[in-house]
């Protein structure tokens, strides 16, 4: 079958039929109750308490439904192309293999981030970005995927060939989110030098001996150009109406910093003090899933859930586990942590939408977009068996 | 759209891969099986119109080592059992598997130490998921038996009678043959993955090369012999030459996955052994190490089975390349390779094909540019993805 086959036939399918889902606990952004949601033209028109199951609707048998998580940082797209070292696989199947993926872990919003400025890797290595984000239009355009995507590029402003490479993609129409990092020795994620130089030499395939000699390079890169450099990308972003993150702020400067320049998101902030500091300014606080699920960060800096025990987290994102997500909003409403149910929720998908820029969806309620999930618990784990989108079932 | 309790649910307006030929018309299911194929549309009220997708048989892949990658997202980090092998399973049933294999280690590796600790868990987890009906697909364990790991028998009799098992392969992962014919390539894989200096990787190759006078073949002959005493499928591991296959045979092995020349391949084939080939190597064009690449065996008429090796989704993708004219099967023939024979080679007999009686574990795909992409996943009928 070709394209053009495909796109008839969606234009072609009824544009949404009916969807009624009784006898459900619905969580709502407020609260928790068995109930009913009706669905049409893939928008949400009724939410009603109550246990009955009306004729035609569908019977729930009392498990959670919920609004569809909206995760604003996964890198799994990049994973999926690049299945182990060396191997490249089409761009658009990896994609849709990766939308799968997410689309099970209950995420129906998908911000697929890509990492621009990689000042070590190869050309290969480099080109996968333009390649991936073309594969992610693409799949958009033909309705390939489950969920919507939506592009988050990453900056690393330690490159000096950052602003040429992403010059191109600025104009991209999926783009949404755009990240300012900066990995250097000393600071944000590895104020340890020995520990960054473990990650280096382990992860990332560093010869021991070249170590020092990078992290003099980064360091003065840091000095000298990225400041030039994070500047530009903001404004670069702001001028196109794109929210932009800053990247693992440590101190009380970094966030000032930020804030000054106009970013609205403070992405894995690694002190109590630099969340407090984004607090203050009205930055949005973003924490990776895995670390609630771990129980604490890969690298030993401020944990998640510390953030939410002080009331300093805003969104949650599934970084490099999309399954962590669903699990990690269900954790955080375990009664040691205390969130309510609702709360919890609405750090994965209202907060989350909303940051993003995207106000049509988030939560349950008349007149928002019918991305839902229904969740049955197994003990303590979620079991994610049925997810719409726009109230089609796409898993 | 019909409930799960229905009685019959009806696929109509659907192009039908049988197993020799491909069909346009309906399919019904009843009690979670095939009823019937007919061609030509269905008045059934409520059929579910296929819009003149394929419906295909749900693909069986016998060889996934996707478990792992699940359980150990990023070097350091262990993630919990049970949430992982549901995250592996969706990944599985988007690519169309149905049934799978889920390749557990016994026995270390050079690039994992850590798999004597965390192969139990994983079976573990495998069947209390499939106990609690947490997944989509239907899972079985495969246990790859690691010989050249002296305690590997031990490891195996821990977990050979557990409910989840349904097929074990013997690897051997020595330097100078099968993978690893390079002794100098195996030495720079060994300093770099173990950290190891030059007189430690060459005290590791020592040992290792030690293994294959006595221990290889002891461990050989009696995994073997446990696991045709339980009845499981039995798969040799990366075979090399012609006596690699002789000496399966002998031990009774009636499967020989990846294969890394033509000789050997042959050789097996004409022993009746069935041959397993990694569906990425297909797709990719190529062998990731250089060995004899599984287009050239489906040229040469001895590529019985794909699996999917380390990319869920390249099953599909495969078999639709099988069937595109580079390779020019019929579609019939290349979804064969990742359904039909497969159910045949693990010895299930109630799965792998569409056909009256058999499990309704069905997939409907459409085609973009001639790449297959699953829509809709059903198991038992019962619609999974």
């Amino acid at each position: 079958m070709l394209q053009e086959d495909v796109l008839e036939k969606q234009a072609s399918a009824p544009a949404g039929a009916a969807l009624h889902l009784a006898n459900a606990e619905v969580v709502t952004a407020e609260t928790t109750f068995r109930g009913r949601v009706r669905v049409e033209d893939g928008v949400i028109v009724a939410v009603e308490e109550g246990g009955g199951v009306p004729a035609g609707a569908i019977d729930c048998g009392g498990e959670l439904l919920l609004p569809g998580l909206v995760d604003l940082h996964t890198d799994h797209c990049e994973r999926h192309a690049v299945p182990r070292p060396g191997v490249h696989w089409d761009p658009l199947q990896a994609a849709i293999a990766h939308d799968a993926q997410v689309a099970s872990a209950g995420i129906t919003t998908v911000f697929d981030s890509l990492v621009v400025g990689l000042r070590d890797a190869d050309q290969t290595r480099r080109d996968l970005l333009g390649s991936i984000m073309a594969a992610v239009e693409k799949g958009e355009e033909l309705g390939l995927f489950r969920s919507q995507h939506l592009l988050h590029l990453r900056c690393e402003v330690t490159d000096p060939t950052l602003l040429d490479q992403i010059g191109p993609h600025m104009d991209h129409p999926l783009l949404q989110l755009v990240s300012v990092m900066e990995h250097t020795v000393g600071q944000r994620q590895f104020p340890d030098a020995e520990k960054y130089k473990e990650v280096l030499v382990k992860l990332f395939d560093v010869p021991e001996d070249q170590v020092e000699a990078r992290f003099k390079r980064d360091a003065e890169a840091s000095r000298t150009f990225a400041p030039t450099f994070r500047e530009a990308v903001t404004r670069m972003a702001q001028q196109r109406g794109i929210p932009v993150a800053a990247h693992d702020d440590e101190t009380l400067e970094h966030v000032e910093e930020a804030a000054r320049l106009g970013m609205t998101i403070s992405e894995f902030p690694t002190t109590l003090l630099a969340a407090e500091a984004a607090r203050e300014r009205g930055m949005v606080t973003i924490m990776g899933a895995p670390n609630v699920v771990k129980g604490g960060s890969q690298s030993g800096n401020v944990s998640a859930i510390d953030l939410v025990r002080a009331g300093l987290l805003d969104v949650l994102a599934s970084d490099y586990v999309p399954i962590s997500m669903l699990a990690a909003t269900l954790r955080l409403a375990e009664d040691d942590i205390g969130l309510t149910l609702s709360q919890a929720v609405n750090l994965s998908s209202r907060n989350a939408a909303k940051a993003g820029g995207l106000d049509d969806r988030g939560e349950i309620a008349v007149g928002k977009r019918a991305d839902l999930l229904r969740v049955r618990m197994v003990e303590d784990h979620p079991v994610v068996r049925t997810v719409y989108t726009a109230g089609k079932r796409v898993a | 759209m019909p409930s799960q309790t229905a009685a019959e649910q009806v696929l109509t307006n659907a192009r039908i891969v049988l197993a020799d030929e491909v069909v346009e018309g309906t399919v019904y299911l009843r009690d979670g099986k095939i009823a019937e194929i007919a061609s030509g549309g269905s008045a059934v009220p409520g059929a579910e119109d296929m819009e003149g997708d394929y419906v295909l048989p749900g693909l069986i892949d016998l060889h996934t080592d996707h478990f792992e990658k699940h359980v150990l997202p990023r070097p350091g980090t262990r993630w919990n059992m049970l949430a992982a092998v549901m995250a592996h399973d969706a990944q599985m049933a988007a690519g169309g598997v149905t049934t799978t294999f889920d390749c557990v280690c016994v026995g270390v590796s050079i690039k994992h130490p850590e798999r004597r600790e965390i192969f139990r868990p994983m079976i573990d987890a495998v069947r209390e998921a499939v106990a609690k009906d947490m997944l989509r697909a239907d899972h079985i364990v495969h246990l790859r038996c690691e010989v050249t790991d002296e305690m590997v028998v031990d490891l195996f009799d821990a977990v050979a009678d557990h409910a989840a098992v349904g097929m074990m392969s013997l690897m051997d992962h020595a330097p100078g043959h099968r993978q690893y014919p390079d002794v100098q390539r195996f030495r720079e894989r060994t300093m770099k993955n173990l950290k190891l200096s030059e007189a430690e990787a060459d005290a590791h190759i020592d040992r290792l090369l030690s293994t294959q006078e006595y221990l290889v073949p002891k461990n050989r002959i009696e995994l073997a012999a446990r696991g045709k005493q339980r009845g499981l499928a039995i798969a040799s591991h990366d075979d090399e030459t012609a006596d690699h296959i002789v000496d399966a045979a002998a031990l009774g092995i009636t499967v020989t996955e990846f294969p890394t020349t033509l000789a050997a391949a042959r050789a097996a084939h004409d022993s009746g052994m069935k041959i397993i080939m990694g569906a990425p190597n297909l797709v990719r064009g190529g062998s990731h190490s250089g060995n004899v690449s599984a287009a050239e065996l489906a040229a040469a008429g001895l590529l019985d089975n794909l699996a999917s090796d380390y990319v869920p989704a390249s099953l599909l993708q495969a078999a639709f390349r099988l069937a595109a004219p580079e390779h020019g099967l019929s579609l019939p023939a290349a979804m064969a390779t990742v359904s039909a024979n497969p159910a045949e080679t693990a010895g299930l007999g109630d799965r792998g094909r569409i056909a009256s009686g058999l499990k309704a574990d069905l997939l409907r795909v459409a085609t973009v540019e001639g790449q297959p992409f699953v829509k809709t996943v059903w198991r038992d009928a019962k619609r999974v993805m």
